[in-house]
């Protein structure tokens, strides 16, 4: 009896799940047409409350599926577009003197665009790495420390960065620290030739299209919570954590590939992406543990920015997703 | 039923797939192994007739290896249809083949588990919904098509091989490679002796006492003696003429009808046609003479880059200084006779030399070389300067130099073109750490007056009033000395 009553329970938590994820994804593509697995992912990582990195050429609507986000879900979005001369006091906030009533002077904290739920970060490498690593500590700790104040950040807070991979110049590169507190890196590819005319439909008409609200903080914090719920069998984790270790070069589940082109692993966060990830899809594919395939269904936009190749590889033309591809050929769900 | 049955009998059904597949993988190594075991039996037995003439047939060697073979197969499958298989490994067989995404293998664990939240619940229910499928669909224990590898198809060559080494044997008489064989002995009435000719040509191959190798190690036998000639030890006439005639030799060795006299008389048929034949080809090659060397620009490029000990290469226009000359000196400084001819033939040199083609060098895009470093700072390029103090010091070698080095970001090398030996830049850094220097410690409070002079020493500055009391004071002195 109480099993049956802790199953409905669990079934009403995906079926409202599935149903806010619906809408708030119908919603996004009155905005953006195609690209669907880059609206996936920024879902994902705002439903699991994990950071996003959108790497793509200019033109491909980047910041408008941020926007479009920031639109569909009612929360306070901010956005920084990331100059060379930014400084960390820029984003974070700073004291300010301002006159009080009768005269009085006082310092008050004037608090940054950083200081929001859901923060574009435009074009991320433009800023010095002095500004990038300001955002380290909002982004893994949830909070900010400007002076002698520490300022806790309002929930849910998602960065969702982009960056340009062609215009590297006067550019920085982000910092291995910094990129590893993304969740995802998503690459956003051209559209779809079919795609083409709903994009110039939408664009170049007299119609100004925009995402309503559908959603709102409290109800991403409870479905953040929903999926967290669900449970991860033992072989799974023991799978993630094996396709991790195989792309650390001299480790026992290294291929011969990554030991001569990978400089550089994932660290422990790339298995907490692909476990996060993988309880987002499972719940989303009807069913409420995670499996092999939901991890392994996410392992390039989870791994491919925590996969450094050495100088041998990038002289070989290896890539991080060809690394990921050949550890994912290699370390197969049934061998453990 | 319950679930836990269910997924047993599911669990029993993969491990069946999977001993399957374990046993058709096992029986298609077995076989590369018991080709291996053909190949071992075959060179033994082989080994052991030319060493030690153990008598050794193509029976035997047939029967021996396929035997030993043929039962090896059947064993190892035998100890691969007994292994056990994991459970987890058994039902995520059956999740994978069913495209169940690990329903059954999830619903295994949750039901051991101590606690059960409601989402393992609902997961356990929903592997109940898919429990019939696992149960009654048919799984396929086929997971690769079976082929011989290289190393078996090797094998059986090598097999086959050393069975018709056997066969020819069986045919033509044992191979006199490691055990002498004593041509047959005729006494002379004179004394002196000489070896029977042997006539292994005109010996029919059937003839069993030539085939069979025990009469032929024992020549003196009763059946190869010639008629007439004592039986039983050799007399002290034989003994002696045995060591004349060198005795041990094969019969080939000394027969009068040499092998090699027919190798020695070639016959001059066709040899008429041979200088026509040489002259078409020299016609056919003179059109393509300079084919090879604008097909090779390349390679020969690679050849001289790698190494700088090109000196004797023939065509190769490498540099011929010594092998430990570095790769900036054997690249383009020193000019060849070759490839001053290239240069004096336009045609060529355009050919060959594409990265000369428009107004000076052009760097080799092809080069897998590291980009150019475009740091401006002094430093050790891409790596970290060790000496890293603040105060700079001395610099990294210049690789490149000119616009286009920096624009394609590919390095050039630093040479003038046109002047023999141009010679080379280097600058060379050394890494000197502070070493302390042995002294001896000086003893301040034994230390004796100084002897020699104390050198120049500083005046010190006075007051204005003592100054002038000083003054005052010479002034006083001097005055009385000069007073009378």
């Amino acid at each position: 009896m109480q099993n049956a009553k802790d199953v409905a329970i669990a079934e009403e938590q995906a079926d409202q799940f599935r149903e806010a994820h619906a809408r708030i994804k119908n919603e996004i593509r009155k905005v953006i047409v195609g690209q669907e697995a880059a609206i996936d992912a920024v879902l994902v990582a705002l439903l699991v409350g994990g950071h996003v990195m959108l790497e793509g050429v200019p033109g491909l609507g980047k910041t408008m599926l941020v926007r479009a986000l920031g639109e569909a879900v009612d929360i306070e979005f901010s956005r920084i577009q990331f100059t060379p001369d930014m400084m960390p006091a820029d984003i974070q906030g700073t004291n300010v003197l301002v006159e009080g009533d009768g005269g009085v002077h006082d310092v008050k904290f004037q608090p940054g665009p950083l200081v929001s739920n859901l923060v574009l970060a435009d074009e991320i490498n433009r800023a010095t790495p002095k500004t990038q690593s300001a955002l380290l500590e909002a982004m893994q700790e949830r909070q900010l420390s400007v002076g002698n104040r520490t300022i806790r950040l309002e929930e849910p807070f998602c960065v969702m960065a982009t960056q340009n991979p062609v215009e590297q110049e006067g550019t920085y590169p982000l910092p291995e620290a910094q990129l590893d507190r993304f969740l995802f890196k998503v690459v956003l590819g051209y559209p779809e030739i079919e795609d083409y005319n709903a994009i110039l439909d939408r664009t170049t008409g007299t119609e100004d299209r925009h995402a309503s609200a559908v959603s709102n903080g409290p109800e991403i914090v409870t479905l953040r919570q929903t999926a967290r719920a669900v449970p991860v069998p033992q072989h799974v984790q023991d799978h993630a954590i094996r396709l991790v270790v195989a792309t650390q070069p001299n480790s026992i589940h290294a291929t011969s590939m990554v030991n001569e082109n990978v400089l550089l692993g994932s660290s422990p966060r790339g298995a907490q992406g692909l476990l996060l990830a993988g309880k987002i899809r499972a719940i989303l594919d009807g069913r409420f543990a995670v499996s092999s395939d939901d991890v392994r269904a996410n392992a390039h936009e989870v791994l491919r920015h925590r996969v450094m190749i050495n100088f041998q590889g990038q002289a070989d033309g290896v890539t991080p997703d060809g690394v990921i591809d050949s550890v994912l050929e290699h370390v197969q769900p049934a061998a453990s | 039923m319950s679930l836990r049955d269910d997924l047993s009998a599911i669990e029993q059904r993969g491990a069946d797939v999977i001993r399957g597949r374990k046993v058709r993988a096992t029986v298609a190594r077995a076989v590369d192994e018991a080709l291996g075991i053909v190949v071992v039996v075959a060179s033994g037995l082989l080994l052991l007739r030319l060493l030690f003439n153990v008598e050794t047939t193509i029976g035997i060697a047939c029967g021996w290896s396929i035997s030993l073979a043929a039962l090896w197969i059947p064993i190892r499958a035998a100890g691969a249809s007994f292994g056990s298989v994991r459970r987890n490994k058994a039902l995520l067989e059956v999740d994978r083949q069913l495209e169940l995404r690990d329903r059954m293998t999830t619903a295994s664990e949750f039901l051991e588990s101590d606690t059960q939240t409601p989402f393992m619940q609902a997961a356990i229910a929903d592997a109940t919904r898919h429990v019939h499928r696992g149960r009654t669909e048919t799984l396929s224990a086929v997971a690769e098509t079976w082929a011989m590898s290289q190393r078996g198809w090797a094998l059986l060559v090598v097999g086959l091989v050393l069975l018709l080494v056997f066969t020819s044997f069986e045919t033509t008489g044992s191979p006199e490679l490691g055990v002498p064989t004593p041509s047959p002995i005729t006494v002379a009435e004179g004394g002196d002796t000489v070896p029977e000719p042997t006539e292994p040509e005109s010996r029919p191959p059937s003839d069993p006492e030539e085939t069979t190798p025990v009469e032929r190690t024992k020549p003196t036998g009763a059946s190869s003696a010639r008629p007439g000639q004592e039986q039983g030890p050799p007399t002290e006439e034989v003994k002696r003429s045995r060591g004349k005639t060198g005795s041990g030799r094969s019969a080939e060795a000394v027969s009068a009808t040499g092998k090699g006299d027919a190798r020695g008389t070639p016959s001059t048929q066709g040899q008429a046609t041979k200088p026509a034949q040489d002259k078409a080809k020299k016609k056919k090659k003179k059109p393509s003479k300079k084919k090879p060397d604008t097909q090779d620009p390349d390679r020969k490029r690679k050849q001289e880059d790698e190494s700088g000990a090109t000196s004797g290469r023939g065509v190769s226009s490498g540099s011929n200084k010594s092998p430990a000359a570095s790769e900036w000196a054997s690249k383009d400084q020193v000019t060849s006779d070759e490839e001053e001819d290239l240069e004096d033939d336009e045609e060529v040199d355009d050919e060959f030399d594409e990265s000369e083609a428009r107004g000076g060098l052009q760097p080799h895009l092809r080069d897998r070389r590291p980009p150019v470093n475009r740091d401006l700072g002094i430093g050790f390029g891409n790596a970290k300067n060790p000496d890293a103090n603040g105060r700079g010091g001395a610099s990294e070698m210049k690789k490149s130099r000119g616009v286009a080095s920096l624009v394609l970001g590919v390095p050039l090398p630093d040479h003038v073109k046109g002047r023999p030996n141009p010679g080379k830049t280097k600058v060379t850094q050394e890494r000197v750490e502070p070493q302390p220097e042995s002294t001896a410690s000086a003893d301040a409070a034994h230390r004796k007056p100084r002897a020699t002079t104390t050198g120049h020493l500083t005046r010190p500055e006075l007051l204005p009033w003592m100054r002038d009391l000083v003054r005052a004071y010479y002034e006083a002195l001097r005055s009385k000395r000069n007073r009378p």
